[in-house]
């Protein structure tokens, strides 16, 4: 955050530089304010979007509890570590849709367990996920958070600290924007928005509201704070390893702290492409009952990675 | 100076009110982030696994084409004191992967160790099953699959269309894979699935000989798929999966019938609904001095609820016969009991987790009409980690003895099982 220094000085240079000074200081706030936090929240989202266009991920999600050790915080037990596949498009109106399906390479005792889901921008449609369990030879929907219920959360996302609800995007019309404040947040320039969702959402939602850290050159979140619906801080989203990759702005590690139950996963990206051609037809509940028909896919997509 | 004052002034309002936005809660800062601390901040919690401390986390599996299992179980029945029903030691193998540039394949096999304590042993010492094997196909608009494998018909398991594979009974759920081949033709938010089956499973008494165990089944299924909901039409030929007593000639029967059926699920907010009905027809059934066919309305229905982690299902699950009189009788192990028009089940379960997620518990409860049977099962498992697992689980049936459920009276049964998975 920029700091105000005043010294006991008479000098007309002085003025002039504060002036200069003050000049600046004021362009600079409009040029980073001069979005409201609406706008902002918009582009964000439209970068996020970027991010997830026919995008082909292989993630480790890595969860444990964790504790402060010499100030730094360390996992306190064995993690478990999943690995994952995901391939993503945006759809619908505008793109502003989306499917993705996220399919588990390890470990061995969940190998196989496909997650398909459609997320909607429009707030009147709810979200869809659907899960193949091989055991029952089918695929079963899986109510996701839609409820009224204030208590309910929303599903846990392969047994991790991510839910479904973490992974949304659109929906912006369900929220309020504020802007919080402003200044510089590991080197970078930032907003801080605060996003707390309108009655109807707020019945749907398992926050109260959100504090985004947004960085107003990228426009992507560094940080997101996670409060409950009785303003306490249950969550937080710390994004490293930003990085450019084909022009898109984006963490290539993400650590959801859960600070009631102090467990956290990291979700690390270690390979992602974009621009990748993945046809519709892939998003589908066949990628999850036809394995042949996933495996060609998935070897293809690797392939066009390499 | 004064002038200075003034201008400093001035300025430090200019700057303040088009500041004010974002100088509005300087205590915003006072949370454990600072701007300027950011770095040691970033190196507390990022960017390289510093977190997971000195344990390295192995990214790759050595041997990763292997999927390797070994299972040690045990059951006690509490009402002999805790005598041992089940002692066994299972060793899973198995494998998976692309086979051709359209294919992919699975096999797990399973060798079985039952050990002198267990009531199986006086059958047999030990067993190799072939759990799944299969081989799937994929061309264009089509997907083959052929092998040993499960197909789950319908949305409740173990409810009115959940028919093509056996499962173990009510006191042993587990679905036993059987032989097929299958075809499905994929369309836009619909698919049409056939499958062929030569040799249908039968669970059947060992203490009679089966009869008509020669005959195929076959079935066809169309899915659609719409937004917040999903449908299925069935029909079929098929086996049933318990073979019945014929009461005349003492002889166990497991012959064909035809199956019509129709399934749903529709998700309401954090519940999921789920129907299926079928109508099955020449489905055999005693009579008085007579062993005849029958047809019967079998439906179900289904609340799955979803809160946080614990997860709830109610179900109804309904068996009505068409055509009824009061001489028809349900076989029981020894003698029969007559056969009411209606059979319904009524079943409530809920599981959760706890300590963070590494616990889980069940709890569940089958209920006929008639207070015939009350079937009450609760497990507790524990995830130890990415490779064991461990849990324990507890039944007791209550029975009324002169009705159909009179074999699982005053049944109890406490098992514990050791998982490592490789």
């Amino acid at each position: 955050m920029n700091r105000l220094i005043l010294t006991n000085s008479n000098s007309p240079l002085l003025v002039v530089a504060l002036s200069i000074f003050f000049i600046f200081s004021v362009s600079n706030v409009y040029a980073e304010t001069d979005l409201s936090a609406r706008e902002i929240m918009e582009k964000v989202d439209e970068e996020s979007r970027k991010s997830t266009e026919s995008a082909f991920t292989r993630m480790k999600l890595t969860t444990c509890k964790y504790g402060k050790r010499d100030g730094k915080v360390k996992c306190a037990e064995k993690a478990r570590v999943k690995l994952v596949e995901s391939a993503q498009i945006n759809t619908g109106e505008n793109n502003k849709d989306s499917k993705s399906i996220a399919i588990i390479l390890e470990p061995a005792s969940e190998k196989g367990i496909g997650m398909l889901s459609y997320s909607y921008d429009d707030s009147d449609r709810d979200n869809e996920t659907w899960l193949y369990l091989s055991a029952l030879g089918k695929v079963k929907r899986i109510s996701v958070r839609n409820s009224d219920d204030e208590e309910t959360e929303s599903a846990s996302i392969f047994g991790t600290e991510m839910t479904t609800e973490d992974q949304e995007t659109g929906k912006l019309d369900d929220y309020t924007y504020e802007l919080l404040d402003q200044g510089t947040f590991r080197g970078r320039e930032v907003v801080v928005i605060e996003s707390t969702p309108k009655p109807h959402r707020l019945s749907k939602s398992s926050y109260g509201k959100t504090q985004s850290w947004i960085d107003t050159e990228r426009f992507i979140s560094l940080k997101v704070q996670m409060f409950d619906k009785y303003n306490n801080p249950i969550k937080k989203l710390e994004v490293g390893k930003v990085e450019k990759i084909n022009n898109v702005w984006m963490g290539r590690s993400l650590t959801f702290f859960n600070t009631v139950s102090n467990r956290l996963t990291n979700m690390k990206l270690e390979a992602i492409n974009f621009d990748m051609d993945i046809n519709e037809d892939f998003l589908t509940q066949r990628a999850l009952t036809d394995q042949a028909f996933r495996e060609k896919y998935l070897k293809d997509l690797r392939k066009q990675a390499k | 100076m004064v002038n200075l004052i003034k201008i400093l002034f001035i300025y430090l309002m200019f700057g303040l009110v088009f500041n004010s936005v974002v100088y509005a809660d300087d205590s915003f800062f006072d949370d454990e982030v600072v701007f300027e601390d950011s770095t040691q901040e970033l190196d507390e919690w990022s960017d390289d696994s510093d977190i997971f401390g000195d344990e390295s986390i192995d990214d790759e599996k050595s041997l990763a084409w292997l999927n390797l299992g070994v299972s040690q179980k045990w059951g006690f029945n509490p009402a002999s004191s805790y005598s041992t029903t089940k002692e066994r030691t299972e060793l899973t193998l198995g494998t998976s992967g692309s086979v051709s540039e359209s294919g992919y394949g699975e096999v797990e096999l399973k060798a079985t160790k039952y050990w002198p304590s267990d009531s199986y042993h006086s059958t047999s010492a030990s067993d190799i099953e072939v759990e799944r094997a299969f081989l799937q196909f994929s061309f264009e608009d089509w997907s083959t699959k052929l092998g040993r494998y499960t197909i789950g018909w319908g949305e409740l398991e173990g409810g009115a269309l959940d028919v093509v594979n056996p499962a173990g009974g009510l006191t042993d759920p587990k679905i036993i894979s059987q032989w097929f081949l299958s075809a499905t033709r994929y369309s836009n938010n619909s698919d049409l699935s056939l499958f062929y089956n030569s040799n249908p499973s039968i669970t059947k008494s060992a203490l009679l000989s089966l009869k008509d165990d020669s005959d195929d089944e076959f079935g066809v299924r169309y899915g659609i798929n719409r937004e917040g909901s999903d449908v299925a039409f069935y029909a079929g030929q098929l086996i049933p999966n318990n073979a019945l007593k014929n009461l005349i000639d003492g002889v166990t029967y497991a012959s064909p019938y035809q199956l019509l059926g129709f399934g749903m699920n529709k998700a309401f907010d954090d519940y999921l609904l789920k129907f299926d009905i079928a109508y099955k027809r020449n489905l055999e059934h005693n009579r008085l001095g007579q062993f005849i066919k029958v047809d019967r309305i079998d439906w179900d229905l289904a609340f799955d609820i979803q809160k946080n982690d614990r997860q709830w299902l109610i179900s109804i699950n309904s068996q009505y016969l068409l055509d009824f009189y009061e001489d028809y009788l349900t076989p029981t192990l020894l003698a029969s009991v007559s056969t009411k028009r209606n059979t319904t089940t009524y079943m409530a379960s809920v599981s959760d987790k706890f300590g963070d997620s590494d616990w889980s518990w069940s709890l569940s409860n089958i209920a006929a009409s008639n207070n015939d049977l009350s079937l009450t099962s609760a497990g507790l498992d524990w995830d130890i980690n990415d490779h064991w697992k461990a849990s324990l689980g507890a039944s007791y049936a209550n029975a009324k003895s002169d009705r159909a459920f009179s074999l699982l009276d005053d049944y109890q049964r406490v098992n514990l099982e050791v998982k490592y998975q490789y």
